[in-house]
């Protein structure tokens, strides 16, 4: 049986870090209900492991891995990943200064996004890890994360056309 | 000035609603699954890994617990005869590595695991069907595809094989669903489906492969759960396949075990607990952690013996002097022979892609292990 003092960690792990975790969940699926449901997946499976979380101190980013590995290999489930043509979000217009870009626009045009090269994205510049953590992260090279994430953005500029700043905050911050 | 992609990023999750979690109801879920995990893989990795507990330790009166050895081999049980040493089997993205020799895949390799004629392999297809990838057969000089499996989770293919044997089963994938319904039994010396064998409820789960027979269960929707412990079965039972006749036939839990009790390429761990008193409860398959050169099994509750499962021979695996396993546990993956066993790093049960690690071949005579292949930057793919 589970020790009493794991469970008690653990719940308050979830309640200290779900909410993040549930927002990188939902950028990997689009979806409240899948991401809430991915989040479990990964809870879960956190839990399994959690005797031999030897390192109290990684456990959030074990279950990101988690998340993201998962919401990868439910490509193969779901078909969440990709969308019905019909449902593409139209590409922002010739002057992206006047365009909205709304929650729905991002999340759409993400969505058009590979699973990989999603996944690279979400974890560089929304979790603004750096390329070697989000390498070890999806379990690939630093040179195959600055592929993936150089097709994911063209990706997104095709949607989204001009409407952002692909500099990482790292190095926005770090910029004089 | 743009805004920022990380920023934009932000912005657009901040308005989604908090998700809605249950630690209790998540807490109930990961016991269920390892209780799952632990039975189903105690019982079907037995071409792999297994680790089965016998004996159990009785912890009677306060008194040191005692081990018992395990039974004896059935006198009418015929050894099979030793077989060829199958080669050490692994992937590192698209190269498959059989012993010395390699060839390429052509697209990155998920799974990869060996039977007596060659290797089967997964490769990750880049195709729109979503819900299953290739199964592939190299015999040594060429390579065909026999045919598609359904994926479950990363790591976690429905593909086994006998060893030693030719057999291999899978669940297969479908073009249009996420659900196989039927497993494929392939022959891999005769290059040939043998036959399909309809799930009896949602999902069936192969249990062992051996030379002849398949023996899987039904899902825990159907009579005959003694594979999900979730609740009592008054009835336990399991199917047996018989490739020769094509017949399958109910067979009681103690016919199983008596069919597994020669086959030599099995571990089995110490049961200090002791709880339930059946073989076929308990512990996962065999994962072991490092301490000093001693490779002490997971879950083995203080008891590191390992016993070699037809002559209930203890063993103690060693490391090399001053090797450190890079991995959080080291999982036995393949068996080359009666004799020797391949390991390799594991995290997370399983459920993480392969990471990079050594991969150690084990001889059980003497409990040395060597580094067999070195980590490259390339992940592993380790057969099972």
């Amino acid at each position: 049986m589970r020790h009493a003092h794991d469970v008690t960690a653990f719940s308050e792990f979830v309640e200290a870090r779900s909410s993040s975790l549930f927002h990188t969940a939902y950028l990997m699926v689009g979806d409240h209900q899948l991401a809430q449901d991915l989040l479990q997946e990964a809870l879960v499976k956190t839990l399994i492991a959690w005797p031999r979380l030897r390192d109290r101190g990684n456990v959030d980013a074990y279950t990101r891995r988690i998340v993201v590995t998962t919401s990868i290999s439910w490509r193969r489930r779901r078909s969440f990943h990709e969308r019905p043509t019909g449902t593409l979000p139209q590409t922002i217009g010739p002057d992206p200064v006047e365009a909205v870009v709304t929650h729905d626009t991002v999340i759409a045009a993400l969505l058009t996004v590979p699973p990989r090269q999603r996944a690279a994205i979400v974890l560089r510049y929304y979790e603004d890890l750096t390329e070697a953590q989000t390498a070890d992260v999806l379990g690939c090279s630093v040179g195959a994360v600055k592929s993936q994430v150089a097709a994911g953005l063209k990706r997104l500029r095709e949607v989204l056309g001009d409407t952002f700043d692909e500099t990482v905050t790292s190095e926005r911050e770090a910029t004089p | 000035m743009n805004e920022s992609l990380g920023d934009l990023l932000h912005r657009s999750v901040e308005a989604v609603p908090k998700p809605h979690l249950d630690v209790g109801e998540l807490v109930g879920r990961a016991e269920r699954r390892q209780r799952q995990r632990r039975l189903v893989l105690v019982a079907c990795t037995t071409v792999l890994v297994a680790a089965i507990v016998v004996g159990s330790l009785a912890f009677r009166g306060g008194q040191p617990r005692q081990l018992q050895p395990a039974p004896a081999p059935s006198p009418s049980v015929v050894h099979p005869p030793q077989r060829v040493a199958r080669p050490l089997v692994y992937a590192a993205g698209r190269t498959v590595h059989v012993g010395e020799d390699t060839f390429e895949a052509g697209k990155n390799v998920l799974f990869v695991d060996a039977t007596d004629d060659g290797v089967v392999f997964v490769t990750e297809d880049s195709d729109r069907w979503w819900y299953s990838d290739t199964l592939w057969f190299n015999d040594g000089s060429t390579t065909q595809a026999i045919g598609r499996v359904a994926t479950e989770h990363i790591g976690l293919f429905d593909v086994y094989t006998a060893n030693p044997g030719s057999l291999v089963v899978w669940a297969e994938g479908k073009r249009t669903n996420a659900s196989p319904d039927q497993f494929v039994v392939y022959d891999t010396s005769r290059h040939k489906v043998m036959d399909r064998l309809p799930f009896t409820g949602l999902y069936n789960t192969v249990l062992h492969v051996d030379e002849r027979h398949i023996f899987f269960n039904p899902d825990s929707g159907a009579p005959g759960c003694w594979m999900i412990d979730i609740h009592y079965c008054r009835d336990p039972y399991l199917l047996r396949y018989d490739v020769a006749s094509g017949e399958t036939r109910k067979i009681p839990q103690a016919t199983f075990k008596g069919e597994l009790r020669p086959v030599p390429r099995m571990l089995m761990l110490a049961e200090a607990r002791g709880d339930t008193g059946t073989v076929f409860t308990a512990r996962a398959m065999a994962r072991f952690n490092q301490v000093g050169r001693l490779l002490v099994p997971v879950d083995s509750n203080g008891d590191p013996t390992v016993f070699r499962r037809p002559t209930g021979e203890p063993l103690a695996l060693r490391v090399p002097a001053g090797y450190t396993s890079p991995g959080d546990e080291m999982s036995v993956v393949q068996w080359i022979d009666d004799d020797r066993l391949v390991l390799f790093p594991n995290e997370g049960g399983g459920d993480l892609p392969a990471q990079v690690g050594d991969l150690l071949v084990c001889k059980l005579p003497d409990g040395l292990c060597r580094v067999a292949v070195r980590a490259s930057s390339t992940p592993y793919v380790a057969p099972g």
